[in-house]
């Protein structure tokens, strides 16, 4: 019996990526025949960790297919001809009504990913869910075979590496250090968090600085507008990162006095939890699945009044109690995604799956 | 996963927040997000769209192309002498395997500015005889209504 994971790129350091390999590890570990399969593999990832999608044989009844599924591809159409049961890992496809105003083909990727989601609702024999959101997300596409919740694999190991001594020196002074991590795309409303700061600089502490960390390469003209945004709001100190390496990413982590999401769809939010890891307090919007990750702890705003959340972000700054309960209650909740409990739940799935084959 | 929480009174915590907002007496700034626009190249405000096609911005487009087409593998080196000397040694070092890389970079854009270039050229050219196929359309009918209002007139 084989049980093959694929997708359409295997990218190098991102969210549904390193899942894909530590499942991979896990599912090697349990001494399972095992490969990934993809139609595009990033070059920078070591040779052998995956294969071409056009290398996989034919497979058996007894074999496992998982495939992981976040947006529009042709491969999502191969699935359904593959033999093996079929296991739908599902991270989410932003609706596609947060690309209309700025990219034709990013919102045609989402429409696709939605009807071809819908397809293989019908063919799925198991799926996965990394968010209870995400559960409801499939359960109204119409997916009735059984579903459980499992989180992302994060690897933690990773984030004990040195951080980016150039961004420590750079920012590592009296300012405070507003943070959000993620992909400059609609659907994360960094508009809410420049319209936050602005507030917060203005009325509370003009010595603060707010990074947006994360790639703006695939909605430029959203990048160009946040950008045009803060200027006209006569903002100084908004630092757009760009695409960084992941030192870089530590080293903001590590400066970082408050975490602000103000994003509205996620489909589990990977930087809340790495947020949790680096003991910074988080003040999000309560959205799709962020309150579900956060599972009770940072401090959740009810809508995106930037007014409200700048005095959130400065209670949660001067609290100290208040700043400790939230730090406590995060480390609890980073329990909740420890690999190995992820790993074993990972495989205790497989094998009900392998015992119902 | 709740009961294992510190509790947080957070209906109590927005109501102080609603307190302090009255008496920091916030004026709330009338720029909206929506309502910025980004001017493109031409100097006129378009739709906000990535792939927003219209024939004098793929111009400007094309010209960022050509500007910006040769990718350099030399650049100066700033620093103290001694950090100067040193990644002049590096980069002498490294030129074996960086440059044959340039050059194919370079290949590659000079190859896609041209076709760019070539298409606008082409798209220009189609425009212009469109323009005069219209043109002349137009003269034909207008000539078409001098006549009947001509023949109606009589």
């Amino acid at each position: 019996m084989r049980i093959v994971q694929i997708l359409p790129v295997l990218a190098f350091g991102d969210a549904v990526g390193n899942d894909t390999r530590a499942l991979k590890d896990a599912l090697s570990e349990a001494g399972y025949e095992t490969e990934i399969y993809a139609a595009v593999i990033d070059e920078r990832l070591p040779q052998g960790t995956a294969q071409p999608f056009e290398r996989l044989g034919k497979l058996t009844a007894n074999d496992i297919v998982i495939y992981h599924l976040s947006n529009g591809h042709r491969l999502n159409y191969e699935i359904e001809k593959l033999g093996g049961k079929k296991v739908i890992i599902y991270h989410n496809i932003t609706p596609e009504r947060y690309f209309e105003k700025y990219n034709r083909d990013a919102c045609a990727n989402c429409v696709q990913g939605i009807k071809a989601a819908k397809r293989l609702a019908k063919t799925a024999d198991y799926a996965i869910a990394v968010s209870e959101y995400n559960k409801q997300d499939l359960i109204r596409l119409g997916f009735t075979c059984d579903i459980e919740v499992l989180p992302i694999l994060i690897p933690f190991e990773d984030y004990e590496k040195k951080p980016n001594a150039g961004v420590l020196r750079r920012y590592d002074d009296d300012y405070v250090n507003i943070l959000f991590t993620g992909r400059i795309v609609p659907n994360k409303k960094q508009e809410d968090v420049i319209e936050t700061f602005y507030y917060y600089k203005k009325y509370i502490n003009p010595k603060s600085r707010l990074i947006l960390a994360g790639s703006y390469v695939d909605v430029g003209k959203y990048h160009e507008k946040l950008e045009l945004f803060a200027r006209k709001l006569g903002l100084a100190d908004v630092i757009f990162t760009g695409q960084i390496r992941f030192d870089e990413i530590l080293a903001y982590y590590r400066l970082a006095d408050v975490f602000l999401c103000m994003s509205e769809h996620e489909g589990f939010c990977v930087p809340l939890v790495e947020a949790m890891y680096f003991d910074v307090p988080i003040v999000a919007r309560d959205t799709s699945a962020i309150g579900w990750t956060l599972g009770g702890s940072g401090v959740l705003l009810p809508d995106n009044d930037p007014v409200v959340a700048a005095e959130m972000v400065n209670r949660v700054l001067t609290d100290e109690a208040l700043k400790e309960k939230i730090l406590k209650n995060q480390r609890t909740r980073l329990q909740d995604f420890d690999n190995q409990k992820v790993k074993a739940r990972f495989l205790q799935i497989i094998e009900k799956i392998i015992r119902e084959n | 996963m709740r009961d294992r929480m510190e509790q947080i009174n957070t209906e109590e915590i927005m109501q102080e927040i609603q307190a302090q907002i009255q008496q920091r007496g916030y004026v709330r700034n009338e720029l909206k997000f929506e309502d910025v626009q980004v001017e493109t190249g031409t100097g006129e405000v378009h739709e906000q769209i990535d792939d927003y096609f219209e024939l004098d911005q793929f111009g400007v487009t094309v010209d960022h192309m050509k500007h910006t087409r040769k990718v350099r593998c030399w650049r100066m080196l700033d620093g103290s002498r001694l950090s100067v000397f040193f990644k002049k040694m590096i980069r002498k070092m490294i030129k074996f395997y960086v440059e044959p890389i340039i050059d194919e970079q370079n290949q590659f854009n000079f190859y896609t500015t041209s076709a760019m270039a070539q298409l606008y050229a082409k798209m220009q050219d189609e425009q212009a005889v469109r323009i005069m196929e219209l043109q002349q359309q137009m003269e034909a009918l207008e000539e078409k209504c001098r006549r009947l209002e001509e023949k109606c007139g009589e």
